[in-house]
C-alpha cells in the first residue's frame, strides 16, 4: 500500500537535517534526503528479523512502530515475497529424557548463507525450552510443547502448540482441539502451519485422517488466531497454496501414507514414496538410532507457479540428508534431487 | 480524456521537460488524475510539474515505460520472470544516491510496484549496516536516556547502540 504524504512529509528529525560529517562511507552516497516516517516505516517491514531487532535501539520512534502488531502482520508477509530455501534441523544432544533440543538451520547448497532471518540469540532461546519446531511460515515458527515420555519416546507432545514470532520474541500458546488430542501422535493428524490469509496474521489447520472401510475421509479444522478457537473448515480455502501434506505413521514409527490434499476440490491423493522413505523408520529403539522423514512445502520459489513439495529424510546419526522434489503432481511422483552430508559448513553434496 | 494524445509532457522539478506515453502515466495514480484533466487536453498549453528532480524522473519513467505493457493487459509468466531480472538490473545500478529518491517519488506517485521493489532494495542494503550507520542515513538521533539504553541492554542482551 503505498500512501502519498507529500504535505506531511513528516521530518524524522528536524535539526538533524543537515548532513553533517562528510565521511567516505559507501552509506554516506544516501545522505541529503530526510525520509517521512512511513516510508521508513515500509522500508523496516522487508527487513529481515535479526536486523530488525539490530536496530531497535536506534531511537524510540523506530523501537515503538516494530512492536506494533501492525507493523509485524506486515513484515511477515514480506518475509516470503523472499525466496529463501533454508530449513530447520533439530538436534537431539543427548539420548536422555529431559533434554531438550538443539535447534539449527540448514541452508541448501548453492543458497547463500541465510539464516531465515533469524536472530541467533533466539535459537538460543529456542533450545532452552521443552519445545520442537514442526513448521516455520512467513518468519513465525509452529512448535509444540514436549513434556517427559517413556525412554524409547523421551519427549511426549503434551498437546499444546506454541506460535513463536523471532521479530518480537513472542511466544504464544494454542490449546489443541479436543478431537485432536485423542488421535493427537497416533496415526491420523496433521498440522499445517499457512500464511497469512484475510487479516489473519497466520493460519493453522489440523486434519484428521479417517479410514473407514470403503471411504477416506479427512476432517480439517482451522484456527481462529484473532477469536482464539478452533472451526470446522470447509473446502475452497487457500492457504496460498493448493495442496495440504498430510503424513500417517504406523505405531512403528514407520512412515505408512504420504498423502496429498486438495484444499480447493477435497481430492486425495497418494504419494508414491521413494523406497528408502517407505523402509527407514523414524526412531529405532534396537540401535537407538534416529531417521527423520519429513515431508515439507516449500515457499514458493519467485517466479514459480505451483507449490514445491520436498521430501527430505535425515540419517541424524551419520547427518546425511536425501532430497526428493515432487514433480508432477498428476503422477504424484518424486524425484531425488540429491543426497547431502550435513558438516559444520552446511550441506555439501 | 482526448484519445488522440499517446504522450503526456511534465516537467521536473528542475524544470526540464519529460515526455511519458500515456500507458506508462496509468502506473501511476496522480499522473493518470492529471491525464483525465483539462490539462491535457489539445487546447492547453500549461504543462504540469511533477515535484521530482530530473535524475530521479528519468529512472522513474524508465520503469513505468518498461512495466506499463504488462499492467495494462496483463502478462504470461516468463514476461513476469523477465520483468524480474529487469527489476534486479534496474535496482542494481548506481542507484544508492537516488534510491530515497526513488522511494520517495514512488510514494508520492502512488506506484506500488516501485515502491515496493525500492523498499526492498533498501531494506537489502540496509541489513549489513551498524546502528549508527542507519541513524545517520535516516538521520535519526538517539533519543534513549541513558537508564532507558541500560533497561534494553537488560531486555536485549548484545543490542548495541553505535
Amino acid at each position: 500500500m503505498v500512501t502519498a504524504r507529500k504535505t506531511e512529509a513528516a521530518v524524522m528529525n528536524g535539526e538533524d537535517m543537515t548532513d553533517g560529517g562528510e565521511g567516505n562511507t559507501a552509506t554516506d552516497k544516501v545522505k541529503g534526503i530526510t525520509m517521512p516516517k512511513d516510508v521508513v516505516y515500509e522500508i523496516f517491514t522487508w527487513l529481515p528479523a535479526k536486523s530488525i531487532l539490530k536496530f531497535k535501539s536506534c531511537s524510540k520512534f523506530i523501537y515503538e512502530f516494530t512492536q506494533e502488531k501492525y507493523f509485524l502482520v506486515k513484515h511477515s508477509q514480506n518475509v516470503t515475497l523472499q525466496g529463501d530455501s533454508s530449513f530447520f534441523i533439530i538436534q537431539r544432544v543427548h539420548i536422555t529424557p529431559g533434554d531438550y533440543e538443539e535447534k539449527n538451520i540448514i541452508s541448501l547448497p548453492g543458497n547463500k548463507a541465510s539464516s531465515l532471518g533469524i536472530p541467533k540469540n533466539f535459537l538460543g532461546l529456542l533450545s532452552q525450552r521443552p519445545i520442537r519446531i514442526l513448521s516455520s511460515n512467513h518468519g513465525l515458527l509452529l512448535c509444540e510443547v514436549l513434556q517427559k515420555g517413556e525412554f524409547y519416546y523421551p519427549q511426549k507432545p503434551k498437546g499444546e502448540l506454541i506460535i513463536c514470532n523471532p521479530t518480537a520474541q513472542s511466544f504464544s500458546s494454542i490449546g489443541l482441539p479436543h478431537s485432536f488430542e485423542e488421535n493427537y501422535r497416533k496415526t491420523y493428524v496433521t498440522l499445517a502451519f499457512g500464511s497469512v490469509h484475510d487479516d489473519e496474521v497466520y493460519q493453522l489447520l489440523v486434519f484428521e485422517y479417517h479410514q473407514e472401510r470403503e471411504s477416506e475421509y479427512i476432517v480439517c479444522k482451522a484456527y481462529k488466531p484473532k477469536e482464539g478457537v478452533w472451526k470446522e473448515r470447509e473446502k475452497g480455502l487457500l492457504m496460498g497454496y493448493r495442496w495440504a501434506l498430510l503424513c500417517s505413521y504406523s505405531s512403528r514409527g514407520r512412515c505408512q501414507n504420504m498423502l496429498l490434499y486438495n484444499f480447493e476440490s477435497g481430492e486425495m491423493r497418494r504419494l508414491l514414496l521413494p523406497k528408502e522413505a517407505t523402509t527407514t523408520r523414524w526412531f529405532d529403539p534396537k540401535k537407538l538410532h534416529y531417521h527423520s522423514v519429513r515431508l515439507f512445502k516449500r515457499d514458493k520459489a519467485v517466479g514459480t507457479s505451483s507449490d514445491d513439495i520436498c521430501l527430505v529424510i535425515w540419517d541424524k546419526d551419520d547427518l546425511v540428508f536425501t532430497f526428493w522434489v515432487l514433480t508432477d503432481y498428476e503422477s504424484s511422483l518424486l524425484v531425488k534431487v540429491f543426497d547431502g552430508e550435513y558438516g559444520r559448513n552446511g550441506i555439501a553434496e | 480524456m482526448s484519445s488522440s494524445v499517446e504522450a503526456i509532457t511534465v516537467l521536473s522539478s528542475d524544470g526540464d521537460e519529460f515526455k511519458i506515453t500515456v500507458s506508462a502515466a496509468k502506473l501511476s495514480k496522480p499522473l493518470n488524475w492529471m491525464l483525465e484533466d483539462v490539462c491535457f487536453s489539445d487546447d492547453c498549453d500549461e504543462v504540469p510539474t511533477i515535484e521530482v528532480n530530473s535524475k530521479t524522473l528519468v529512472k522513474v519513467i524508465e520503469y513505468c515505460e518498461k512495466h506499463a505493457p504488462r499492467a495494462n493487459s496483463g502478462a504470461s509468466d516468463s514476461d513476469a520472470e523477465e520483468l524480474k531480472k529487469w527489476d534486479i538490473e534496474f535496482m542494481k545500478m548506481d542507484v544508492k544516491d537516488i534510491l530515497f529518491h526513488i522511494l520517495m517519488a514512488a510514494n508520492y506517485l502512488h506506484m506500488e510496484g516501485l515502491y515496493d521493489l525500492a523498499c526492498q532494495t533498501a531494506a537489502d542494503l540496509m541489513k549489513g549496516m551498524t546502528v549508527s550507520q542507519i541513524r545517520k542515513i535516516f538521520h535519526i538521533k538517539n533519543d534513549f536516556s541513558s537508564e532507558e539504553q541500560e533497561q534494553l541492554r537488560r531486555q536485549h542482551p548484545g543490542c548495541s547502540f553505535d
